[in-house]
């Protein structure tokens, strides 16, 4: 079991360089003059070029740029925006926090309607709860996130006036005043994660419920209730671990547009603002943070599984 | 000749089965419509989707000969569906062509070679995998500036990584069997070896996985159009076409209904055809997909 995870925790390091490497080389190798880009509000002059550029050390080789961009970084020293002039990780560090109550609430919106409903649809297949799983889960899939978010404030929103629709009350407000702003962009980030577990929960529970072990359970007279939840749930919760880790990546790339839609100061608005303005450092901060962020939750998943799943622990 | 007989031998069979989807049915002749709209837009729509109109903006539907009504520049809001269609579809397949292609010839040489090529493609598999896709998109999109061109090519290239995961696996399985190893004595080149004969047992799970693909790809295209970073105004792709409607949200929901409601649709038709593909060619694939 410790060498399992050794071995999971080590693999991570490659993958971190290869991430650091492409966030530095988006911004190094991209076609055209990353320093016009950031002048061209002012008045660009070709000693303003070159100064800025010994300035920040653009001149040199980009390996060289590559280390020294590592260096800062492993000090948790992301760069300067230009357009704010303030360090990168203290802005990304104000609206983080933001992002994981969107993406947590999401999640939790996710498996509350993917879990019941694939596993009614698998315990009574062919019946209208399969039908309709079946049938939801397919709108989820097939939805595009901001259609839906735009519908949700259209009725719910406007029409109906029952949820707010923009923004999140930071200061002053109470953690139930914040949920009810969480209500409509979590149901629209949930959304397709929703659909892809409630088909996936349905498929492994069916094939658990014709496993060998469901039919001793059944003999020996354990009730439905008890051959579903204590039988086959448990088998059937692996591999929608592993789907719930990998589906966190389209999660985070949806809070993008959720928190565009909804005017909610996340990591996700403070992205799109840099790209807006192409503050460079601030793109390759919240990139690389995205990033990372999805990382850890995919190792966070592999290290369950080792409490999960006994074989592991074994081995 | 004989060839031919055995590749399509089974091909009425496999009919008969994908038949049996219902749905599959459904998503196969709703995609036929999108197409044929798609082709025939100059044709079928009486305006030009490009044509400003301000005196009449915001038309409803039905009046003055617009179907469906027009948008905040009077433009006729069918019209530009109907040449959305084009884009969306376009986008969906080449992006779709480009990763497959991309990922496959990766994947082949990474299962067939093992080694150090194996280890560096499986890395960049694994670095690829690990940035939330859009992000990434964005960030390139950002850099180098909104086409259509650049859509295809960002977005074929972040999608690559699955097909070659999947090319790979069966390579393995594909490597040290019989038939293989025949080939080598008679001393078949590599070149022959992966394109003769492995890569024609990989095509179906390409196939399906691309199947599957494509109404991602087309959500993600209408993302970046309703983001501002794909397509740009005045060529009407349907996501741009949303996030224009957004400001008019109370004024004239239309504007917001139909093009979301179309790429709705084609994606759901997709992923009918999708699923019911999947069950036909591959059974035992339908796990190991999703």
């Amino acid at each position: 079991m410790g060498k399992y995870l050794a071995r999971r925790i080590l693999t991570t390091i490659p993958v971190l360089v290869g991430i650091s490497f492409i966030v530095f080389a988006l911004v190094s190798f991209a076609p055209g003059d990353s320093i016009s880009l950031m002048l061209s509000n002012e008045t660009v002059n070709v000693e303003n070029v070159a100064k800025l550029k010994a300035e920040l050390g653009l001149d040199r080789p980009w390996y060289v740029q590559y280390v020294s961009y590592m260096g800062k970084l492993v000090k948790g020293d992301m760069g300067r925006s230009v357009q704010f002039n303030r360090p990168v990780a203290e802005m990304i560090g104000e609206k983080i926090g933001n992002t994981f109550k969107l993406t947590i609430f999401s999640c939790l919106v996710s498996l509350c309607i993917a879990i019941p409903l694939g596993v009614l649809a698998a315990a009574r297949r062919r019946s209208i709860f399969d039908y309709s799983a079946t049938a939801i889960a397919l709108v989820g899939v097939s939805m595009p996130s901001f259609y839906l978010g735009l519908l949700l404030i259209l009725f719910f929103g406007l029409r109906l006036g029952w949820l707010p629709i923009r923004g999140l009350p930071t200061y002053d407000s109470t953690f139930l005043k914040q949920i009810r702003y969480l209500i409509l962009p979590s149901i629209t980030l949930g959304s397709s994660m929703a659909g892809i577990l409630t088909r996936l929960t349905r498929a492994t529970m069916i094939e658990a419920l014709g496993q060998d072990f469901a039919r001793t359970a059944r003999a020996k007279g354990q009730s439905e209730m008890g051959v579903l939840f204590k039988h086959a749930f448990p088998n059937a919760f692996l591999p929608i671990l592993t789907t719930f880790g990998m589906q966190f990546g389209s999660l985070l790339g949806g809070a993008v547009i959720i928190e565009t839609i909804f005017s909610l100061p996340g990591l996700g608005m403070l992205a799109m603002n840099a790209v807006k303005f192409r503050d460079l450092p601030l793109i390759q901060g919240t990139v690389l943070v995205f990033a990372v962020c999805f990382v850890a939750v995919m190792l966070i998943v592999d290290i369950l599984y080792v409490f999960i799943d006994p074989r592991i622990r074994y081995d | 000749m004989k060839k031919r007989k055995t590749i399509f031998s089974g091909t009425p069979r496999l009919l008969k089965v994908f038949a049996r989807h219902k749905l599959g049915i459904v998503g196969l002749i709703a995609l036929s419509a999108f197409i044929m709209i798609a082709v025939f837009a100059p044709v079928l729509v009486r305006f030009d989707p490009y044509t400003m109109d301000l005196e009449h903006a915001f038309v409803p539907a039905g009046s003055g000969g617009h179907l469906l009504g027009t948008d905040n520049f009077g433009r006729d809001t069918l019209s530009r569906l109907a040449y959305g269609a084009r884009i969306s579809l376009l986008i969906g397949i080449v992006v779709v062509t480009l990763a497959a292609v991309v990922g496959t010839i990766l994947g082949l040489l990474s299962g067939y070679y093992g080694g150090w090529v194996d280890f560096t493609v499986m890395r960049l598999v694994e670095v690829f995998y690990s940035f939330p896709f859009l992000i990434l998109v964005i960030a390139v999109m950002a850099i180098l500036g909104p086409s259509i061109f650049n859509v295809m090519w960002v977005l074929g290239l972040v999608h690559w990584p699955s097909y070659a995961r999947l090319v790979r696996g069966q390579v393995l399985s594909l490597r040290n069997i019989e038939y293989i190893q025949a080939a080598k004595t008679t001393g078949c080149g590599d070149a022959r070896i992966i394109f003769r004969h492995i890569m024609p047992n990989t095509i179906t799970p390409i196939i399906v996985q691309a199947t599957l693909g494509i109404p991602g790809a087309i959500l993600s295209s209408a993302a970046l159009g309703f983001l501002g970073f794909g397509v740009q105004q005045p060529t009407p792709e349907w996501g741009s076409m949303v996030n224009e409607g957004k400001d008019y949200i109370l004024l004239n929901s239309d504007m917001i209904l139909w093009p979301g409601l179309c790429i709705f649709l084609v994606v759901l038709s997709f992923n009918f055809i999708g699923d019911a593909l999947r069950d036909t060619l591959d059974p035992r694939l339908s796990k190991q997909l999703k």
